[in-house]
């Protein structure tokens, strides 16, 4: 269960947050969510996938990291190989809270509940003084990304949806053992509409700044193969 | 001709917003509001002339290819089949300047081709229109499409969501069967249609009674309105309804919702697949499954589950957004071995 507090100098002053990547401090995940903003960094290292709500209702954009529950093939006993982390993973234990007025500033929120939450090991929130250290300021500085990134993920899913881009997809992938895996739920761009699209539909997408991130999510695509390879190394070691 | 002329629909008055709501909830049976739009700035454009409203539509357009159907004069405003069963309309795209230019050449003609732009969504190729032209509908989640076009006459058809159709420019008419009336409208292919849905085979407007002689025991249970300019009607959940544009420009803007979740299955797939996995069993089989279909889908009684703890039902439970997520996911997987 979580346990959400608004993060300040007085309750945590003496707080420490372990940084580092570990299945134990719940990096064992399969995916996570992503917005465009990040879709350059992201498509680097991982597949962009989407997915429907279960209300059949809107989108989101998901970074992948393992084909299964619980399955991340970037996680290994030495951390987390790959040089971006996207920001839902990078920020926690941390969240962006509302202030009781609508209108009034986001807080830094905190999982009292998470792994990470420590009093012994890791990094310090705040110092003697009470004032934010460094690897806090990080934090904030990321969560506001994070914030901006989802407000502006809203418009590029549904131009997603407005251009009919989006198709079901679905992965089988034959591993080393022979065992197949199929990998369902997911929409990826539909790269055929995308190519039918005129000159009048793609400069409306590119004026919003859809077009670059579109393209991200495509070329993110190659990395099934590099994952797929992952799988199959593990299953041999093991 | 058929002797007795089809009856009325319903016609109701709603003094406000939360009237309509009432209404429509639950709402079994088709009904017309008259004026229910009549203060759209469409309407009013469209009762100047059919090139006002266009003008009108012009300004709000995204700059996007539209798609349109063509199709010839001869067809006189008929969507339907040729003599080789193929469709008679084109699909093209382009822009929405284009298609009304061309309405505009043949606006005056006495046999005007069919261009027709059905089923567009109001928001992905229009801005602002929907906002100053829309029915509050509540906390409903529609899908608003405006349909625009030439004469036109759309084959008996049906559809899945609640409609609440409101015509804007142009007189519109709609003839209505209750859903069970399939049988007498001798319906057409499943997978070869002009907009996706299955139509009757029969012409409306010369009806070979040789031919479909049920369509008699049809025409017993059918509505007919004309609607004007800021007109609505509402057709419920799989009615049938055959609708006519009857001025040289027609517009048409509905909203489609359905009642019950949006995680539910379609009905229409489940139809599909049982055509594909039962239908042509041996009779014996098919007993077998008719039989497991009422006890499992349609009856659904206690039976079902009663004599199973409640924890460990699984999809024999309530149709939760997990357990539809869960069916889903299998189905995929299944279809794809």
């Amino acid at each position: 269960m979580s346990k959400h507090a608004i993060l300040n100098s007085a309750d945590h002053n003496r707080l420490r947050v372990r940084p580092e990547r570990s299945a134990e401090l719940g990096d064992a995940v399969m995916c996570c969510v992503t917005f465009p903003d990040e879709f350059r960094n992201v498509q680097n290292h991982y597949p962009i996938l989407f997915q429907l709500s279960p209300d059949r209702d809107t989108f989101t954009a998901l970074a992948l990291f393992g084909f299964e529950n619980g399955e991340n093939l970037f996680l290994d006993a030495k951390g987390w190989n790959a040089r971006y982390l996207p920001l839902a993973i990078d920020i926690q234990p941390f969240l962006i809270g509302l202030s009781a007025d609508a209108d009034g500033e986001k807080q830094v929120h905190i999982d009292m509940a998470s792994q990470r939450v420590s009093h012994e090991d890791g990094v310090r929130l705040f110092d003697d003084a009470g004032q934010p250290s460094p690897y806090l300021e990080e934090i904030s500085a990321k969560l506001g990304a994070l914030d901006v990134g989802y407000q502006g993920a809203a418009d590029f899913l549904s131009a997603l949806r407005d251009y009919n881009l989006l198709e079901p997809f679905s992965l089988d992938i034959e591993l080393a053992d022979a065992s197949k895996n199929r990998l369902v739920g997911f929409h990826i761009i539909n790269e055929e509409r995308l190519r039918a699209l005129d000159a009048s539909e793609l400069g409306a997408l590119h004026r919003a700044g859809h077009l670059f991130p579109i393209f991200m999510a495509l070329a993110s695509l190659s990395n099934l193969g590099a994952m797929a390879a992952q799988k199959n190394l593990r299953l041999n070691a093991d | 001709m058929p002797t007795d002329l089809p009856a009325p629909i319903q016609e109701v008055v709603v003094a406000d917003k939360a009237a309509l709501d009432t209404l429509l909830q639950g709402a079994k049976e088709p009904f017309v509001v008259r004026g229910l739009v009549a203060d759209w700035p469409l309407v009013v454009a469209g009762l100047s002339s059919g090139r006002e409203a266009r003008d009108y539509l012009l300004a709000r357009q995204k700059d996007r290819p539209f798609t349109v159907s063509i199709g010839p004069s001869e067809a006189r405003g008929r969507i339907f089949y040729d003599d080789n069963m193929a469709v008679n309309i084109r699909s093209g795209r382009t822009s929405l300047r284009e298609i009304f230019g061309q309405i505009d050449a043949s606006e005056t003609h006495p046999a005007q081709p069919i261009v027709y732009c059905g089923s567009i969504d109001m928001h992905a190729y229009f801005e602002g229109l929907h906002e100053a032209n829309h029915v509050a509908l509540g906390d409903r989640n529609c899908i608003a499409s405006i349909w625009m076009g030439t004469p036109s006459r759309i084959a008996a058809h049906n559809d899945f969501p609640d409609n609440l159709a409101c015509v804007a420019v142009g007189r519109r008419r709609f003839t209505l069967f209750p859903p069970d009336q399939f049988r007498n409208l001798y319906l057409g292919p499943v997978d070869n249609t002009p907009a996706g849905r299955a139509i009757s085979m029969v012409d409306f407007h010369q009806p070979d009674f040789e031919a479909y002689p049920r369509f008699r025991d049809a025409l017993a249970k059918a509505q007919i309105a004309e609607l004007a300019p800021g007109d609505a009607i509402f057709i419920p959940s799989m009615w049938w309804h055959h609708v006519e544009g009857l001025d040289p420009f027609n517009v048409l803007i509905n909203y489609w919702w359905r009642e019950t979740p949006r995680y539910l299955g379609q009905p229409q797939d489940a139809l599909n697949h049982a055509m594909m996995a039962i239908r042509d069993l041996p009779e014996q089989e098919k007993h077998i499954w008719r039989d497991l279909f009422d006890h499992f889908v349609f009856a659904n009684n206690a039976d079902v589950t009663e004599h199973i703890p409640e924890a460990a039902r699984g999809i024999l439970g309530p149709m939760t957004v997990e357990n539809a997520t869960k069916i889903r996911s299998f189905l995929l997987k299944a279809l794809n071995q």
